[in-house]
């Protein structure tokens, strides 16, 4: 029984609900599988539609046929790490349209890659002596606009530097001094930011200092991929597991040539440093180099027609409810794709947010949405969905809205 | 990579001299090609046959089918990252008999979020704050000269510093209330002064966590949890090297509340010290397939053909004359059967660099080991079969070498 199938059927059939958490559903693990064995549930662990998007906790994305294939394949021979990065990254530079590229465990494991790099430029005397800058002579401040200050920047901190928060140009101007190590800019935060991409090169530009730019879940659109290294970042991170469907302990780091160098200087298979412990195997590196090409290769206007025909499905589905109004919503960067966001009148349906998703997440299949960011209203995104599981999340909500109705 | 069972055929047809040793091992083909493209060749890169061991730089280990299989598994569905570990983490503290359990990004992930989950105490607004601001935490990590090793590194990325130490009687005196920690190198217990236990000890007696790197310290199994029965609060291992779990995973044992303490500073939790060093669903999955595989290996018939591997080589080489060869097992940290060849370079003109160099370059490529001095080589990462092929290329080097 195929997948299809599965879902066909359980879309016929009357919904068992209130299974308990931890109990997963038989016949969602009746995929074919390659091996025998049922981990997840011999370990009695719940899987579940993922409705809400690439959060990491949520292990964000599930990878294709081809990129399985290439770890299998991979993992058959032993190779040079060191040439195994090489070759990925050549490959992934022209594919990004970047002097150089790298793989790392993640986007973040890619800025504080970056960031080391930076500071320690191909000296290992350096390598070895991050996080501790005090007397070292290296740089040691990394300025940042206060708006894009939300958590990621710990990545930076990780190497040792600290974090100068500037607003206007004119501040960032009299912030610079001789210890300015690095300019950061979250992209996600470039609308909310006073000073924009080009300003914020422009001033790097100025002062000789390197420019690196976070942009973890900001692809689609595609072209993301290469627009910010054309623009003139030095250094750009992104996440693979994402929507790219790489491995999910995966991420990019590309820019200048130099830079990437000394980035890998801090990273395995070298020790003694800062990233050692951010490890990459040969597996995930060729898996990130399929996961891309592919990703990029995808019809993707296909796809956005797809997500589109899938939150319909939804949303059509829950029109008939009295007292729910949906919303179509495509965030502008990061994790720009359509998403509908669900709120319901508490006087005509009385039930909070959290017991909603709770509903959703106990039921059967269980159901994974973004139920933490307004009152009596969920948001659900369809990218993540296995072709048909609209049609289980659609059943699914309307079924627990008109429980709770009137 | 397909022509490799071409060459054993060949070499099992014209090397008889050879033959007798290993021949169990010519049951399992070499390489199994059940995958459509050959991305190593598509990319241009060298494959070569493992003589060397669990070097990180030369990819370690393959893993086991079954963990590939796993892998391939737990590609096929969501779960929750947390619930994933903790599941995980239950079945392997069973597995190796200790309190907790959790998979880390390697042995040198283990140490940096082991430590950092010492000094936080699992707190998320101290763990926000690593290593750049360690107000209100411990900063000292306590470690014997001798165990010095690139891998305290791990330690520092914590924040902490590490102090060194000789003596017990040293070691008592620097312990004081800035004290995090002591740490210890596996490998290195016959050269400090103060063993494992009465490490550990003074650790109690302190009342100040022992931590204990096993990177590469099975086998022998028991390894496994003989280091946290000892009493060591936590111990870390290497996942990709003699477990011959995923590359990029490790194992980080012991107390079940540091163990939660260092999770709160690694993936999924952001903001933190660990969050770079990222391990996916996969690899959580695949490193405890692989402990299981590990556990039910038949370890004596392990050793037993890596000792013929070994006595292969061996014979091949010293039917060379002017070679020696030094048959040893490590004690600690790749404990495996090992062998070491030199020659007297009057009879076999060829320096050990030029030979590693020849082994590497000749068909199919072969990685080894060794200073100027000598050519070091284990089997225990090989695929059964492939001892031939590296007894006949340095059968072969030696010959070509030789002063007839």
């Amino acid at each position: 029984m195929n997948r299809r199938e599965i879902i066909k059927r359980l879309s016929l059939a009357p919904l068992a609900t209130g299974l308990l958490v931890g109990a997963p559903l038989e016949s969602l693990n009746a995929a074919p599988l390659t091996a025998k064995r049922d981990l997840f549930k011999e370990l009695g662990l719940r899987t579940f539609i993922n409705a809400a998007g690439n959060y990491t906790s949520m292990t964000a994305s599930l990878m294709h046929d081809d990129v399985m294939e290439a770890i299998q394949s991979a993992s058959k021979e032993y190779a040079m790490l060191d040439e195994v990065h090489d070759k990925v990254g050549q490959k992934i530079a022209v594919l990004c349209k970047a002097e150089a590229a790298m793989v790392t465990a993640g986007c973040w494991s890619a800025l504080v890659l970056g960031t080391a790099g930076v500071l320690t430029g191909m000296d290992p005397k350096k390598v070895a002596q991050l996080p501790k800058l005090e007397g070292s002579g290296m740089k040691s401040e990394v300025i940042i606009q206060k708006s894009h200050i939300n958590g990621y920047h710990h990545a930076l901190t990780n190497t040792g530097v600290s974090i100068v928060s500037v607003e206007t140009l004119e501040e960032t101007e009299k912030a610079i001094n001789e210890k300015t190590a690095m300019l950061w800019f979250l992209n996600r935060e470039a609308p909310v930011g006073k000073i924009q991409h080009q300003e914020w090169l422009e001033l790097g530009k100025k002062h000789n200092l390197p420019n690196m730019l976070d942009m973890a879940a900001d692809v689609p659109p595609v072209e993301n991929l290469w627009k910010y290294n054309v623009m003139g970042f030095d250094l750009v991170c992104i996440s693979g597991g994402k929507a790219i469907c790489g491995p999910q302990s995966t991420g990019i780091l590309m820019g200048k040539k130099e830079l990437i160098a000394a980035a890998r200087l801090n990273g395995p298979p070298a020790g003694g440093n800062i990233g050692r412990g951010m490890k990459v195997n040969k597996e995930e590196m060729i898996g990130m180099y399929v996961a891309l090409d592919s990703y990029i290769k995808r019809d993707h206007a296909q796809d956005w027609k797809i997500w589109e025909e899938r939150i319909e499905v939804i949303k059509s589905a829950l029109n008939t409810v009295k007292g729910v109004t949906t919303e179509v919503i495509v965030p502008p960067v990061a994790n720009h794709t359509p998403s509908l966001e669900i709120s319901w009148d508490r006087n005509k349906l009385n039930i909070t947010r959290d017991e909603f998703a709770k509903r959703l997440r106990t039921g059967s299949p269980s159901i994974e949405v973004i139920g933490w960011e307004k009152e009596d209203s969920i948001r659900i995104t369809v990218f993540m969905l296995k072709t048909g599981q609209e049609k289980v999340v659609a059943k699914r909500i309307q079924e627990e809205l008109l429980k709770v109705s009137a | 990579m397909t022509k490799r069972r071409d060459i054993l055929k060949g070499l099992m047809m014209t090397l008889p001299l050879l033959g007798v040793a290993s021949g169990e091992a010519l049951a399992e083909s070499p390489v199994e090609k059940d995958y459509d493209r050959d991305y190593f060749k598509e990319l241009g890169v060298r494959t070569f046959i493992n003589a060397a061991g669990t070097y990180t730089a030369l990819t370690a280990s393959l893993p086991h089918p079954e963990v590939i299989k796993a892998i391939n598994y737990s590609a096929l569905q969501f779960v929750k990252l947390e619930e994933l570990q903790d599941r995980v983490g239950e079945r392997l503290a069973e597995l190796l008999k200790c309190e907790g359990a959790m998979v880390t990004s390697g042995a040198f992930s283990a140490i940096t979020l082991g430590t950092a989950g010492v000094v936080t105490g699992g707190d998320p607004e101290k763990a926000d704050r690593i290593p750049t601001d360690m107000t209100g935490m411990k900063t000292e990590v306590i470690r014997q000269k001798s165990h010095r090793v690139g891998y305290d590194h791990a330690i520092r990325n914590a924040g902490v510093k590490i102090v060194e130490v000789e003596t017990r009687k040293e070691l008592e005196a620097a312990i004081n209330e800035k004290t995090a920690m002591m740490w210890f190198l596996n490998y290195a217990n016959p050269d400090g002064k103060i063993k494992d236990a009465e490490f550990v000890e003074i650790g109690k007696k302190y009342k100040i966590p022992t931590m204990n790197d096993c990177a590469a310290d099975v086998p022998p199994a028991e390894n496994l949890w003989k280091y946290t029965q000892m009493g060591f609060d936590l111990v870390c291992f290497s996942g990709g090297k003699g477990l011959r779990g995923p590359q990029s995973a490790g194992l980080l044992l012991g107390r079940k509340d540091l163990i939660q303490a260092a999770r709160k500073n690694a993936p999924p939790n952001g903001s933190t010290v660990g969050r770079g060093m990222k391990v996916n669903k996969e690899e959580i999955l695949g490193m405890l397939v692989a402990i299981e595989v590990y556990l039910n290996r038949d370890h004596q018939a392990d050793w037993s053909l890596w000792t013929k591997q070994i006595k292969l080589i061996n014979d091949a080489a010293l039917s060379v004359p002017g070679v020696v060869t030094e048959n040893h097992i490590p004690e600690i940290a790749n404990h495996v059967p090992s062998i070491r060849l030199k020659w007297d370079t009057k009879k076999v003109k060829i320096t050990p660099d030029e030979m590693r160099e020849a082994l590497r370059k000749g068909h199919p490529s072969i990685e080894t080991v060794g200073g100027s001095e000598s050519i070091d080589i284990t089997t225990w990462q090989m695929i059964p079969g492939e001892e031939r092929i590296v007894a006949k290329r340095v059968k072969e080097i030696l010959q070509q070498a030789s002063v007839s």
